[in-house]
């Protein structure tokens, strides 16, 4: 990138930009762009192949496959839409206080538990499943609580790992929040959880929302935790797909995938209204 | 991980009722992690220095031998480097990448903008194994890509089962959860700064590195570790890409508890990862925000 | 430990005796130990397996009220899930599809109940030569080399052919498979199946000439379709099945024999419906849930009465110039897996 100064006097928005806005900085943003986009797009264009291979070019184009990737996928769909709404409003409803907490009470204390509670976002997916599949079948043994293969183990497992998502966006949505309403309605006489829900929880309405739709999400497309933690004859939607690949790979995972993004898609659009959710992985 | 600064607290009784506040909000969520992270993670330390049997399976002991195993075998300590140089590098393609898209995101003004950055959120939800198979129809012998290589006369070009591969897969995974969190950091940066800077005489170059890029870093920082960690667990991208002969260590640890049920090995090989990643991480912040900080 | 090596020598008549005409009918009088009302659950593969298994045996057991639940896995993921359960004294899954090598390991890991013949009414019907204590066999296929008629001008004889600098990378293998490739390699370069090192020795040289791997058996058909690769050890259900599916490779025998496998059902020893997982074996060894095995994906039923129609026992039929079957040491090869897989990542996959 060049050095050349323009002069001070000429320096507009599009100036200003000017070094971001040259054919370097273009290259890479149509390169990351692609690789972003390039496997979603495919996976749409493939879902209309004809062939019951993936060979390019196809032979012909055809929507059978969407008809039918409902019906079998049915059951796991189910299962993983009831999972993920089950660990979103759990992690919700332990994450969104935490969140408060940490931004609120800031010292060597909540500083360590903070990290404790991030800590589920930095380990293997694969480490966690299988420790927590061991550690269950020990406990069962010598409680013989029948917890391995549960849906109630299932369902901790996937707060454990969208806890931290929404207690970083929670953290990201207070940064900003003016405290001194707060201090207001407690000084007149408010009690402190009275502040939190009349005041606090207004204000992190969007961050809510996020989260709870990050927690849903990454619940919804676990594939390591739920491997060893579903019960016998039960299927999450990742574990179907990837179970359906093993033996074939047509055009039917593509029409599946399509759906869920049209469906994901949607209800992005609905909530971005009133959530903004580019902000929220901060 | 941005949670420093503690707040001077004026009294004792303040400070009591705080603490009882703060652990009624901490408690719950801080018990699901005990629980199901740290308990079932101890149980994982234990099992790393038992003794693996081929028919008894685990033999309780206290042996370090699956550590020494790891660190003796030149094919395990491979696997691992493979992982970080995968790792680092797809972090490195994220951040060239990622910050002149968020820069331009974070500095446009459109009523577009709120679709588009809903556009950018979006591929986050797509699962890895089926954005897995969108790289397949590129990448593989009658591929895409192979396809227009011959055409053009450039020969055969397959990017299936190669280091290259999995790479551009994982960057295409991380890329999203980069641009978000960059856009945001961007965004928090003031724009007269720039301006301020510029209007002295400060090339636009310069106002970038001197005050948008210092500005920027802690925030580049926590997304750049975030995808760091992704990628050094890894598990449906190498395999579904990067095929049989490509070993990361996600899939490593997984096989080895799966195929070969040695547990105390698999649990070790699990505890090296964590732990490399974990180090590299800290190390890194410690290097580049601490020289920040002295700078 | 028994030495598992009764398949040695089988000779071609008295195997496809059972394969094709009905020899000893026994009649199925499973009525006395089926449950009323309960249910199963059934660990097993995904794909054509499970599914034949639904269309199958499922309706026998819907005449007998147990309904079956079925868990499906890859063999490795349900292996170690029945490792791990091994210790609880309630199992979530009553009986499981393995073949007999993972039986022989969760047999010496004490995970495995032992069959009692005298609850399955049809466990006279089943091969002599396969009967086993711990696993109920179920079908059964021979390793054969196949290759594309198109790239490979010559049909091969034995598993010299894999090394021939003609085929440089265009030998393929799946890597689930790998064991059974290397005992072939064994079998051909020690003289038997027990001869692991002659095996390893075999396969480096395999890999040095270009062996292509693939994860999953849909990409291996694929490579063979687009002219990847050329020539494979498979067992030879799986070429019939391709063949049925359209895909043009033949199969030849090799001249230093084929080693059998042989995959079945186990019950683990803390399955919670004893008696439903035996009314279940008994059902997926009646004649009519056998062809649909053999018809579908070309396995050799386990029971010498399964009545095959003539068209079928004909394709199943082993070549007049009867090649050795053979059976590996069940005992030995399941305690030496773990170092076996891990050479072949190693030494394999690694080094391509």
């Amino acid at each position: 990138m060049s050095d050349t100064a323009p002069s001070a006097s000429s320096l507009g928005l599009t100036e200003k930009l000017e070094w971001l806005a040259r054919p370097g900085a273009t290259a890479l943003v149509v390169s990351g762009l692609i690789t972003v986009f390039a496997p979603l797009i495919l996976t749409v264009y493939v879902s209309f192949f004809d062939d019951k291979v993936i060979v390019f070019p196809p032979q012909g184009y055809s929507l059978a496959w969407y008809g039918s990737s409902i019906p079998q996928f049915i059951s796991p769909l189910l299962t993983s839409l009831k999972l993920a709404l089950l660990a979103g409003g759990l992690s919700l409803l332990f994450g969104v206080p935490a969140g408060i907490a940490l931004s609120r009470y800031r010292n060597r204390g909540t500083q360590g538990i903070g990290t404790l509670l991030l800590a589920p976002l930095t380990i293997p997916g694969i480490a966690i499943g299988l420790a927590i599949y061991v550690f269950a079948i020990t406990v069962e043994l010598r409680t013989e609580l029948p917890l391995a293969g549960s849906m109630a183990l299932l369902v901790l497992a996937h707060v454990l790992i969208t806890i931290p998502w929404v207690i970083r966006i929670c953290l990201a949505s207070l940064t900003n929040h003016d405290r001194v309403t707060e201090e207001a309605a407690a000084s007149l006489g408010a009690s402190p959880p009275r502040v939190i829900w009349r005041v606090t929880l207004p204000a992190m309405r969007n961050g809510i929302v996020a989260s709870g739709f990050f927690a849903f999400i990454i619940s919804f497309e676990n594939l390591e935790i739920s491997l060893f933690l579903v019960s016998p004859g039960m299927s999450t939607l990742p574990i179907a797909i990837l179970q359906y690949l093993e033996y074939r790979l047509d055009p039917l995972i593509a029409a599946i995938s399509v759906l869920q993004i049209v469906g994901i898609g949607a209800i992005l659009f609905a909530l971005g209204n009133f959530a903004n959710l580019g902000r929220v992985a901060r | 991980m941005t949670l420093a600064a503690a707040t001077p607290l004026p009294s004792d009784r303040r400070e009591k009722g705080h603490l009882a506040a703060a652990s009624a909000l901490l408690t719950p969520a801080t018990a699901v992690v005990a629980v199901m992270l740290v308990a079932p993670l101890l149980l994982l330390l234990r099992m790393s220095f038992n003794r693996f049997d081929p028919t008894k399976l685990m033999v309780e002991a206290a042996t370090a031998e699956n550590y020494t195993r790891f660190f003796g075998d030149a094919y395990y300590t491979d696997v691992m480097i493979t992982t970080v140089v995968v790792a680092l590098s797809s972090t490195a393609f994220c951040l060239l990448f990622g910050f002149p898209i968020a820069y331009r995101l974070a500095r446009w003004q459109s009523r577009w903008k709120n679709a588009v950055m809903l556009l950018m959120v979006l591929p986050l939800f797509v699962s890895s194994t089926v954005r897995s198979i969108g790289w397949m129809v590129l990448f593989s012998h009658g591929g895409v890509i192979n396809l227009a290589a011959t055409s053009l006369g450039l020969g055969t070009m397959t990017l299936m089962q190669t280091t290259t591969g999995v790479i551009i897969g994982i960057i295409s995974i991380n890329l999203p959860y980069m641009i978000l969190t960059l856009q945001s950091v961007v965004e928090g940066i003031d724009e007269n700064l720039e301006q301020a800077a510029e209007s002295l005489g400060a090339a636009p170059a310069r106002a970038f590195w001197r005050i948008v890029w210092p500005m920027a870093l802690p925030g580049t920082m926590i997304a750049a570790v975030l995808c760091f960690i992704l990628a050094m667990n890894a598990f449906a991208t190498p395999v579904l890409i990067g095929g049989p002969r490509f070993h990361m260590m996600a899939p490593l640890l997984y096989w080895e508890f799966t195929a070969n049920n040695n547990w105390p090995f698999a649990s070790a090989l699990a505890l090296i990862l964590m732990t490399t990643t974990l180090v590299m991480t800290v190390l890194a912040n410690k290097l580049i925000l601490g020289r920040q900080a002295r700078a | 430990m028994i030495k598992n090596t009764t398949f040695d020598r089988i000779s071609r008549r008295n195997f496809i005796a059972g394969a094709s005409a009905g020899a000893v009918a026994v009649p199925f009088a499973g009525q006395s130990f089926a449950q009323s009302g309960g249910s199963v659950t059934v660990g097993t593969w995904g794909g054509d397996y499970g599914r034949l298994l639904r269309e199958n045996v499922d309706p026998i057991m819907a005449d007998k009220a147990v309904r079956v639940v079925q868990d499906v896995g890859d063999s490795d993921t349900r292996m170690a899930k029945t490792i791990a359960q091994r210790i609880l004294p309630r199992g979530a899954v009553d009986v499981q599809c393995f073949d007999n090598v993972k039986a022989q390991a969760l047999r010496n890991a004490d995970a495995l109940l032992p069959i009692d013949p005298a609850k399955l009414p049809s466990w006279n019907a089943i091969r002599p030569e396969a009967r086993d204590p711990y696993i109920v066999p179920h079908i059964v296929s021979a390793q054969v080399i196949i290759y594309d008629p198109e790239q490979v001008d010559e049909p091969p004889t034995d598993l010299d052919a894999l090394l021939s600098p003609k085929y440089k990378g265009k030998v393929g293998a799946i890597i689930a498979n790998y064991y059974a490739f290397l005992m072939a390699g064994a079998l051909y370069r020690g003289g038997s199946l027990d001869d692991y090192e002659a095996g390893k020795s075999y396969l480096k040289d395999v890999n040095a000439n270009g062996l292509r791997l693939y994860a999953q058996p849909e990409a291996f058909t694929q490579a063979f379709k687009s002219k990847e690769i050329a020539i494979a050890v498979i067992w030879q259900a799986r070429s019939i099945m391709w063949q049925n599916a359209g895909v043009r490779i033949e199969s030849a025998w090799p001249k230093s024999g084929a080693m059998l496998y042989v995959s079945g059902l186990v019950i683990p020893k803390n399955a919670q419906n004893k008696d439903a997982a035996y009314a279940y074996i008994e059902a997926a060894l009646q004649p009519k849930a056998q062809q649909g095995f053999a018809e579908n994906m070309g396995y050799m039923p386990s029971i010498a009465n399964a009545n095959l129609p003539p068209n079928l026992a004909k394709r199943l039929e082993l070549p007049p110039d009867a090649p050795k079957l053979v059976s590996p040491d069940l005992d030995k090869l399941a305690r030496e897996l773990p170092a076996m897989s891990d050479w072949w990542k190693k030494n394999i996959e690694y080094k391509g």
